[in-house]
């Protein structure tokens, strides 16, 4: 249900703007998370406070920003379980955990280290995985780490040394009486009678026929490479059997640092979630929301996505301001005049405060809900298989109805409107009757139908709609249909107002005729729209 | 005759058209040339053919590093190497070989290379390895058969590694001639008005063309997907454009029972500049 909601909020594609940078970070914002305790979102938006008041300092010191996103970015997952013994890519990152997580530390002042809990204690562990001539940010079992395996990798190095030396004395042979030079190359290709007898260079050469006319040749190794290289092999298993001591000395260390890089862990994850919500706070203009049990407020509602596309369009966007008052809130409104809008404008707010962001809203004053509904058109129906949209929609109302003990939104968008109007009507109608005075539930409705019942515990509002006063049907006189749409949305009123439930003139017509009807057929729609109004009177 | 010369300071793809081409035969050879200009990254996409097998009779490529030489491979590889490396950095998750890791040799020795499946996790690799210093030079196993998604590596030059006997001269010789026709298409001038061919250039597709069309400009060389015939009649028909060009350094050929001049005579003239004969060859 949540999934619905969130798609019908068109909240994903914002979400996916939620740019934590650690993987711990990456970890919590693929969970989406929708936290309904109030104390953990108040911490949440506390926190954000602090990082935005930071993000504001840092407004002056533009590198001390850079350097932390730097580290930031630079910190990696480690293994979070207890090994026997780790391997050296473990400890790589250890210590580049560490690392990073102690310069961001470090670039922070004590309120927001404090804010956080940031604390280091692990010096002794850092240096102990900083032994010998290695970067801050890579690890190798040095030298430095036992005085055997300096030992033992001199030793290797003398080998290597004489190793080579054998090679070019048996290089220097095969040269003078062949002639041939191998260089870097392992083997060459030499014509069949540049070697002569294969017999005669066996003890030189180790000779394998090519193709028809070549050999592919390489030296044979002398009986000292030999003795040296067997005796390398030995050493390098002595070199890896002290690595191995190092690493369970090393791990033993790591073992009982564990604890300590869990913590660290979650202070950087909290760290990074707050800076990544600050940081949208202000690239979006976001402000905290406000936990009330009153009635649910919202100035200057942004609904982003469709913010954005005006502006991409070029056309005016108008802001939500609305107080639900009501426990059920019907909304009437023409085509065009922006239900479904404020609608998702609702959603996406709670979406957004939910979730720990705050909200694209000069004020939000709202609950939190645990149950999540939406029943309209676009909902998921891969279980509704063999269900009329009727069915399906009577179907997401039954499985609704069983939160409603629980804190539940749940927004109608045009629920009902596959069947006949009257019976549309009455089911609406049933529906917000036995809605009405639950405190637990805050239900939406956007509908056509202006035929359902009033209840006094009910708030009807409807869209302004067509400013009449200023609308010239002329305008639409040959022009797009791009045209046409910006005509409309210019002379629309997309703000609610109260509904007095009379409705003199059609909107619905209207945009009909600016959207190309015939003129005919829009005047005698016009006639048995007022026809129909005098008989309900 | 073409000589190594280009690679330093570059993204340089060795690829090849069969498996046995001399891919790792000729990174060993560039190597020590590469490393003139500083320290080389050396890295291979996927997983050698006899590494998934795991036949213990079977060679695994190696290949051979000198200290200060970059390359990716798993933690079990470089432990097992008498090399010895500084693990730089560990990418995410773990293959059936281990994990992957970065890693700067210390001491020299015989590595075996393992890379991720997909060329876009290479590219970042590749991007972080320049970017944080550790090499400038960049030389990379490109695998058989995957010359397209080469191109998502950015920048990058390229090496074809040909192999070739008495048996299938003439086959090769023929994708020679046709890879370099291709490296050699000239890149489309800014607003150009060459017809826009968006995906790839197929027998099919190069029927649903419009008939007054000359001019086609492609992505690039590697979106061609003709047999060599083919494609050589598509050249003739039509004035092809790239809109990114990809260098060709040079043909890698490898001979067996073909001489020189039969295999320069076999390909044209058009290639001869561009081929770099078997480095491990002694002329006398």
């Amino acid at each position: 249900m949540i999934r619905d909601f969130l798609a019908y909020a068109e909240f994903e594609g914002f979400w996916a703007r939620f740019q934590p940078e650690t993987p711990f970070g990456k970890d919590e914002k693929e969970k989406l998370a929708v936290h309904a305790d109030a104390a953990t979102l108040e911490g949440i938006w506390d926190r954000t406070d602090t990082l935005l008041a930071l993000l504001g300092e840092l407004d002056r010191e533009e590198v001390r920003l850079t350097r932390i996103m730097h580290h930031l970015k630079r910190i990696p997952r480690f293994t979070e379980e207890a090994h026997p013994v780790y391997d050296e890519v473990e400890f790589l990152q250890f210590k580049k955990f560490l690392y990073n997580y102690k310069r961001v530390m470090d670039l922070l002042d004590r309120r927001v280290q404090a804010a956080f809990g940031f604390t280091y204690v692990s010096e002794p562990f850092e240096r102990m995985l900083d032994v010998g001539r290695q970067s801050a940010e890579s690890f190798y079992v040095a030298d430095d780490y036992s005085e055997d395996l300096a030992k033992v990798r001199a030793e290797i190095r003398k080998i290597d040394d004489a190793i080579r030396k054998a090679r070019g004395a048996r290089a220097a042979e095969i040269a003078s009486r062949w002639g041939l030079e191998f260089g870097f190359k392992d083997f060459v290709l030499v014509d069949r009678e540049a070697v002569g007898d294969v017999d005669k260079a066996a003890g030189l050469l180790l000779v394998e026929p090519y193709d028809e006319t070549k050999y592919a040749v390489r030296p044979v190794r002398s009986a000292e490479e030999l003795v040296l290289s067997e005796r390398r092999v030995g050493l390098l298993s002595r070199e890896r059997a002290c690595e191995e001591e190092i690493l369970e000395n090393l791990s033993r260390a790591a073992r009982q640092e564990l604890p300590r890089f869990l913590e660290y862990r979650e202070v950087v994850r909290r760290f990074d979630l707050s800076l990544a919500r600050a940081r949208m706070a202000r690239a979006f203009g976001l402000r905290r929301p406000v936990l009330t049990e009153g009635p649910i407020r919202i100035a200057e509602g942004r609904f982003v996505p469709c913010e954005e596309a005006c502006r991409s369009l070029g056309t005016a966007y108008t802001p939500l301001d609305v107080v639900l008052d009501a426990n059920v809130t019907v909304l009437f409104g023409s085509n065009m005049g922006g239900k479904t809008i404020a609608l998702k404008s609702f959603a996406f707010l709670q979406a957004c405060a939910q979730t720990g962001l705050f909200v694209p809203a000069g004020r939000f004053e709202t609950r939190l809900f645990r149950h999540f509904h939406y029943l309209g058109e676009g909902a998921a129906k891969e279980e509704a298989q063999g269900l009329s949209g009727f069915g399906f929609e009577i179907r997401q109302l039954t499985q609704a109805w069983r939160t409603f003990q629980e804190p539940t939104l749940v927004l109608f968008d045009e629920f009902a409107r596959t069947t006949n109007s009257y019976e549309a009507e009455a089911i609406i109608s049933a529906v917000i009757e036995a809605m009405a005075g639950n405190r637990a539930v805050i239900a939406l409705f956007s509908t056509h139908f202006r035929g359902v019942r009033r209840f006094p515990e009910a708030k009807y509002l409807r869209m302004k709609g067509l400013d009449r006063a200023s609308l010239d049907f002329h305008e639409a006189e040959g022009i797009s249909l791009d045209e046409r749409i910006r005509l409309i949305n210019r002379h629309m009123e997309h703000r609610l107002v109260p509904d007095e439930g009379n409705q003199d003139v059609s909107d619905a017509i209207a945009v009909a005729r600016l959207l190309g009807m015939d003129l005919g057929v829009s005047q005698r729609a016009d006639h048995y729209f007022k026809e129909s109004n005098r008989v309900q009177e | 005759m073409a000589e190594l010369k280009g690679i330093d300071g570059a993204v340089t793809a060795v690829t090849g058209f069969e498996k046995g081409s001399g891919k790792t035969t000729f990174l060993n050879y560039a190597l020590p040339y590469a490393r003139e200009s500083g320290p080389v990254a050396v890295f291979t996409i996927g997983v050698d053919g006899s590494l998934k097998a795991r036949n213990p009779g079977v060679a695994v490529p190696e290949i051979r590093v000198e200290p200060g030489d970059v390359v990716l491979t798993t933690e079990t590889f470089a432990r097992a190497s008498g090399a010895r490396f500084e693990v730089l950095d560990v990418l995410p998750g773990r293959m059936a070989l281990g994990r992957l890791m970065l890693g700067r040799a210390v001491r020299g020795g015989a590595i075996t290379l393992v890379g991720p499946e997909h060329f876009s996790l290479l590219a970042e690799l590749i991007g972080k390895v320049r970017r944080e210093g550790w090499a400038r030079t960049v030389l990379v196993d490109g695998a058989v058969n995957r010359i397209t998604q080469v191109s998502a590596l950015g920048d990058v030059k390229f090496v074809f590694a040909v192999r070739t006997d008495r048996s299938n001269l003439a086959r090769t010789a023929a994708k020679v001639r046709a890879v370099v026709e291709l490296a050699s298409l000239p890149r489309e001038d800014p607003g150009g008005d060459g017809f826009r061919l968006d995906g790839p250039v197929t027998s099919e597709g190069l029927k649903l063309l419009p008939p007054d069309i000359e001019r086609v400009s492609v992505e690039d060389f590697t979106k061609f997907f003709l047999e060599p015939a083919e494609l050589l009649r598509a050249l003739e028909r039509y004035r092809f454009s790239v809109r990114r060009a990809f260098e060709l350094l040079c043909l890698s050929v490898t001979l067996r029972d073909v001489s020189r001049e039969e295999f320069l005579q076999a390909v044209g003239p058009g290639a001869g500049p561009k081929i770099l004969f078997n480095p491990y060859e002694v002329l006398r």
